[in-house]
């Protein structure tokens, strides 16, 4: 397969936004607030200006004439502080010098008076009655959605949203239950961390405006460039420059039009690079409590779940809207069969760290409970955990309620396969224990457009353009692959060109594990069109002959007449050459039948089993093997559904394990440091790691493919913590597992009876 | 929102790590350790051995600073046996202990444990002495030397001294481990908790056994476990629990945050487990 | 204030490099800037992530963690140095490649030379000792599994003299 960025990747010669620079380009830098709930009384620059080297310094107040709030949804949060912080690490100044260090030492120089304001530093505090709000009360707002769905802008005080989705009759299902479980879990918080910090160069040119960044959303930046700035949205150019990682800290705009106001300042380029203790305090995953109320008859068929997923949004909305929704609605019922669900979901506001898109996208906070509580629910009745899944697992083809896409993965498959391969029908040796999880998340995102094209040169090479952005997920190879099969040429003539929202079609964004399933599909239709149009070139072109013209390997054959592609081009427009170009387009249609306004474009379980060994005497835990499986539909690169499946598993088994954001009693963040913050190595890599691509064929995909990128994360959170509550006998109900809990914690109650 | 009689007011900026803080450096190199003791009298002047922790240090910003370069020093970087001890140089790398032959012999356990710590880069470039300094709370050394009760030699003016390992002066030259003494160390438990343990025999008998802990809380000095003089190794086996619980029972309490960090009573509770395996091998060895 | 400055002379991938610098430069930025070493990746700034990782004389260093003036008198190999003269693969990037060992590369150049010189050490090593060793450099795309592939498979090829 072509590799051409993996070569440069290899050699070290690939470039990342840190190495985009521009003449004359200036640097920024940030200051921050120290205090999580804060007025800001003055600041005091003059040590800063005093520096020759600082061009342009910009607060608040120089947002006066921009739109200045950024949010999804929601739009709350500053460019720069106005008039008030509400988190510590806010930014409230940036300085523009001639270097980065200058920037950075006049930023350490800036002075600030503040007023402090009493923190919110939990969902508790804020969610009490005598709470202080973080922002002035705006009357609440309803939205209705599709059938069963509705939510509301802040309906209660630091309640950023609420969502609610039904269906059936809880009440009715409630009623007739043989039984009815209630448990609370705790869901801890991580830092995405990727390797490369967010870095923007932006570039202001009076009534236009480019930025390269490496943000993961070029079309909706480009989109609020446009808002913030009231230019026209073709006045602005974004180029998405690859990535190194992401996991969605460099989804939705971030500081990019921040440092386009920086260069209009400045009147020249500017770079904003931030660092990693700087991304600890940008964006985080969500912290999340998560009750469950659950009936089940008295034989085991689950019939109804009432569920709350009440998640830490932090100080401001990011894409904290979309990630309640999603994971309230598609994840919080898990993947099984309902008579009845009513589910809901809040962000909380605290004064902590912006939460926001985070791998998962809420799947992860609601697979841990869900999956931890089917689990203590099958001990509780003495059922064996992966006999009462499938039990109650949705089949091919079985829609999970009305208007809503029919499962297509085969569940049963995927959770056997791992249960064989751990050795569930035997029991665990001494000391250790064993625990399956189903992961449940939709993929392909809500009514979504992705738009491609393919252009065809002379000598029968190819260009790509498509909006997915390049964060070494392997979609050169993908691309390649698809256009390659259509029209019959060497994977190693197609190139996927560099992204320049001047030039690419326009896609909503990498998100939603959309890229071999949505934005294949569109690669595929401009290839096809492209192939089309080659064609009815030939036919035209070729009239020595009769009859249908064939392509084949990339030769075209019409009766006994046969043309390679130059030879056709050179015919058709001389030899001073031209292309073909076709364009593609795969869309999730709006659907007004559907509870969030479209169906989901897939489905994307994942399932993991995990063995685990627990020293009674100290209550460590250790991950002895650790099996993981995906549905990729159809895998188009096995090796790379295989990297993307170890890397959201070590991510679950981080979250179990090993990463956690503590944050003290007011709110700071405690641990922000690259040290301070734990991050697993190798040595935490259990020493047997398998990972199983399923191929159950039935996604929207070419050939039955679906898109990959978050499914592994969902479900070994809750297999490692369900191996260790196998292990140890207690009931375990947050994350990070802790020795503490496992040694002393609440024992589990078992019935006896038949599994 | 109620009315507040009260209103704080504050000053200041979050201070931000960056290596572009780094501030202007003055770099003596000194030939001599007389010579490097002379340019530490200048005020505010550091000593950097391996450089891990200075320069970690140096990104958080701050004036000018005169930088006594070690390196280069002649025989610092040794490791011999002097007397009773033997002498880590203050330029020998972490991965130069962890290979060092003699080391290995005089106290079993030591740089067999000392291979897991950091990771290769940082072995290769740091020293005990520097992390000793710094003293991190995640930090081995410190639970380390407190069981070991190393020693520093320590150049103070024009006089060289020996120090307890937890109050250097002066500039550091060496670390001097106990020879015969076995070591054992646990790290399983980190961040929560390490625990050390080390014991000197005399003909079969221990003639002191020390325990030191490192979690959330500074680490002291480490006493003699009471109770331990005069066992022989079976019996010191025996009584390994009895001993590690009563020293589990004099850790302090945690003075900083650890994520998700477990209780005092679990602390307690495991370093005694940890403790009494620690002990347990030391009889056996 | 003066910026004091000193000249150093090393090896640099195998040529001769003269230049003056500031003391309180950083090699990695001294590597980056002035040479453009640009797979000498800044990532945690603390000696942590790995992706600044180059040989100092053969041996694992962190570029974030040293003055660029300790480079004096020494040598210095830096991912841009391992490919062959004529830009061959080194063995062990082409393990990479056949196990599929990068995603976003960042922690790609910091990971083979690790590799590099743990091989060059200890041409046949146990699991125990790759992991420990590679547990110098962290993956956040993948996680590091489909690196140890990759080193078990260059180990191999290298012990057979491919």
């Amino acid at each position: 397969m072509s590799a051409a960025n993996d070569l440069e990747r290899l050699r070290g010669s690939f470039a990342y936004a840190i190495d985009f620079a521009l003449p004359g380009m200036l640097h920024a830098a940030l200051v921050r607030s120290p205090h999580p709930h804060a007025e800001i009384v003055a600041i005091d620059l003059s040590q800063a200006l005093s520096d020759s080297s600082v061009v342009a310094v910009a607060t608040g107040a120089d947002l006066a004439g921009l739109d200045p709030l950024q949010g999804v949804v929601v739009r709350d949060q500053p460019l720069l502080a106005l008039g008030k912080v509400r988190y510590a690490g806010e930014p409230v100044v940036a300085v523009v010098a001639r270097d980065a260090a200058s920037a950075a030492r006049a930023a350490a120089r800036v002075a600030v008076r503040w007023r402090l304001l009493p923190p919110v530093p939990t969902m508790a505090a804020a969610l009490a009655a005598d709470a202080p709000a973080l922002f002035d009360r705006e009357a609440p707002e309803h939205f209705p959605k599709g059938p069963g769905a509705e939510a509301w802008r802040e309906p209660a005080r630091n309640i950023l949203w609420r969502f609610r989705f039904r269906s059936g009759n809880p009440d009715h299902a409630f009623a007739r239950a043989g039984h009815v479980f209630t448990d609370t879990y705790r869901f801890s918080r991580m830092s995405h961390l990727p390797i490369e910090p967010l870095c923007a160069v932006a570039r202001w040119g009076g009534a236009a405006a480019e930025v390269w960044c490496n943000n993961q959303d070029p079309f909706l930046l480009r989109a609020d460039l446009a808002r913030i700035f009231a230019l026209p949205e073709a006045a602005i150019r974004v180029h998405a420059l690859p990535a190194g990682g992401g996991f969605g800290a460099k989804s939705y705009p971030k500081h990019e039009a921040l440092c386009l106001l920086l260069s209009r300042l400045a009147r020249a380029p500017v770079r904003l690079a931030l660092s990693w203790d700087e991304m600890m305090l940008t964006l985080s995953q969500h912290a999340a409590e998560v009750t469950l109320t659950t009936a089940v008859s008295a034989d085991g068929v689950l019939l109804a779940r009432r569920g709350l997923l009440r998640l830490d949004g932090g100080a401001y909305a990011d894409a904290s809207v979309v990630v309640c929704e999603k994971g309230t609605y598609r994840s919080l019922p898990g993947p099984y069969r309902w008579h009845a669900v009513e589910s809901l979901g809040e962000v909380v506001r605290t004064t902590t760290v912006p939460a926001g898109s985070f791998r998962g996208f809420g799947g992860p906070q609601a697979c841990f409970a869900g999956e931890r509580q089917i689990d203590a629910i099958a001990r509780r009745l003495g059922f064996d955990p992966v006999a009462f899944r499938k039990r109650n697992l949705l089949r091919p083809g079985e829609a999970p309620w009305a208007g809503e896409t029919p499962m297509d993965s085969d569940l049963e498959d995927g959770l056997d396969a791992v249960a064989e391969r751990i050795g569930w029908k035997a029991p665990p040796p001494a000391g250790k224990g064993r625990g399956v999880a189903v992961g449940m998340k939709d993929g392909g995102g809500f009514s979504r457009r992705s738009l491609a094209v393919v252009k065809l040169a002379r000598d029968g090479s190819a260009l790509v353009l498509s909006g997915i952005a390049d964060l070494g997920q392997g979609h050169e190879r993908v691309a390649a692959t698809i256009v390659a099969e259509v029209l019959g040429i060497d994977q190693s003539c197609v190139r996927l060109a560099p992204i320049d929202t001047d030039r690419t079609p326009h896609d909503q964004g990498t998100h939603a594990s959309v890229g071999a399933a949505m934005v294949g599909l569109a690669i595929r239709r401009a290839a096809e069109t492209v192939r089309e149009r080659l064609l009815a070139l030939a036919a035209d072109v070729v009239d020595e002959a009769s009859g249908p013209v064939m392509l084949e390997a990339g030769t075209i054959r019409r009766g006994n007449v046969t043309l390679s592609i130059p030879a056709l081009f050179d015919r058709a427009f001389s030899p001073q050459g031209s292309e073909l170009i076709g364009e593609g387009e795969a869309r999730n249609p709006f659907d007004a039948s559907a509870p969030l306004g479209s169906r989901c474009g897939f489905w994307m379980p994942s399932f993991a089993a995990a063995e685990v060994s627990v020293d009674p005497e100290t209550g460590r835990l250790a991950v002895e093997r650790l099996v993981v499986a995906t549905d990729a539909g159809h895998a188009l690169d096995h090796a790379g559904c295989r990297a993307q499946t170890e890397g959201g598993a070590v991510q679950g088994l981080a979250q179990a394990l090993v990463e956690a954001l503590a944050f003290d009693e007011d709110g700071r963040l405690a641990n922000g440091t690259p040290l301070g913050y734990r991050m697993p190595s190798m040595l935490d890599l259990p020493p047997v790691f398998e990972t199983i691509t399923l191929e159950h064929g039935m996604g929207p995909g070419p050939h039955g493919a679906k898109g990959l990128g978050e499914h592994a994360v969902l479900a070994v959170a809750a297999a490692i913590a369900n191996a260790a509550a196998d292990a140890c006998g207690v009931e375990i109900d947050a994350l990070p597992l802790s020795p503490e809990a496992i040694l002393f914690g609440r024992a589990r109650v078992d019935e006896g009876g038949t599994g | 929102m109620d009315g507040t009689l009260h209103t704080t007011e504050a000053s200041g900026t979050l201070t931000m790590r960056s290596r572009a803080l780094i501030p202007p450096l003055r770099l003596l190199r000194p030939r001599t350790t007389e010579e490097a003791v002379a340019m530490l009298r200048e005020p505010g002047a550091i000593a950097m051995a391996g450089g891990v922790e200075v320069i970690a240090a140096l990104k958080s910003g701050g004036p000018q600073r005169t930088v006594v370069v070690l390196r280069g020093l002649p025989g610092v970087d040794r490791i011999e046996v002097v007397e009773d001890a033997v002498r880590l140089g203050a330029l020998a790398t972490h991965e130069a202990v962890v290979r060092d032959a003699l080391l290995r012999e005089a106290v079993p356990g030591f740089a067999e444990t000392w291979g897991s710590v950091a990771n290769v880069r940082i072995r290769n470039q740091g020293t005990l002495a520097g992390c000793l300094i710094a003293a991190a709370p995640h930090y081995d050394a410190p639970p380390a030397l407190a069981a070991l009760d190393a020693r520093l030699i320590c150049r103070v003016g024009d006089e060289t001294v020996c120090l307890p390992w937890h109050a250097p002066r002066g500039l550091v030259l060496a670390l001097d481990l106990p020879r015969g003494t076995r070591f054992a160390h646990d790290r399983s438990l980190r961040p929560w908790l390490l625990v050390s343990a080390a014991a000197r025999l005399d003909a079969g008998r221990v003639r002191w056994l020390r325990l030191a802990a490192a979690g959330p809380f500074r680490v002291g000095a480490a006493e003699d476990v009471a109770g331990a003089e005069g066992l022989d190794g079976p019996a010191l086996a025996r009584h390994a629990k009895h001993l590690a619980r009563a020293w589990a029972n004099t850790l302090p309490e945690p003075d900083h945050l650890v994520p998700a960090s477990p209780g005092p009573v679990w602390r307690r509770h495991a370093a005694a487990v940890l403790a009494a395996r620690l002990v347990a091998r030391l009889a056996d060895a | 204030m003066l910026e004091p400055t000193e000249r150093i002379t090393f090896d640099l991938d195998g040529r001769p490099v003269t230049t003056t610098v500031p003391t309180r430069r950083l090699l990695i930025d001294l590597l980056r800037d002035e040479f453009g070493c640009s797979g000498v990746r800044a990532g945690c700034d603390a000696g942590l992530c790995g992706a600044c990782t180059v040989l100092v004389d053969g041996v694992p260093g962190t570029a974030c963690l040293m003055l660029a003036v300790e480079a004096d008198g020494r040598r210095i190999t830096t991912i841009h140095g391992l490919a062959g003269p004529d830009g061959a693969l080194h063995p062990i990037q082409h393990a990479f490649l056949e196990e599929r060992a990068l995603q976003c590369g960042s922690c790609t150049p910091g990971m083979v030379l690790l590799a590099a010189a743990l091989l060059a050490e200890c041409p046949d090593p146990d699991e125990a000792t790759i992991r420990s060793w590679m547990s110098a450099a962290l993956c956040r795309c993948g996680g590091g599994e489909a690196i140890l592939r990759a080193v078990r498979r260059a180990a191999e090829r290298m012990r057979a003299g491919q």
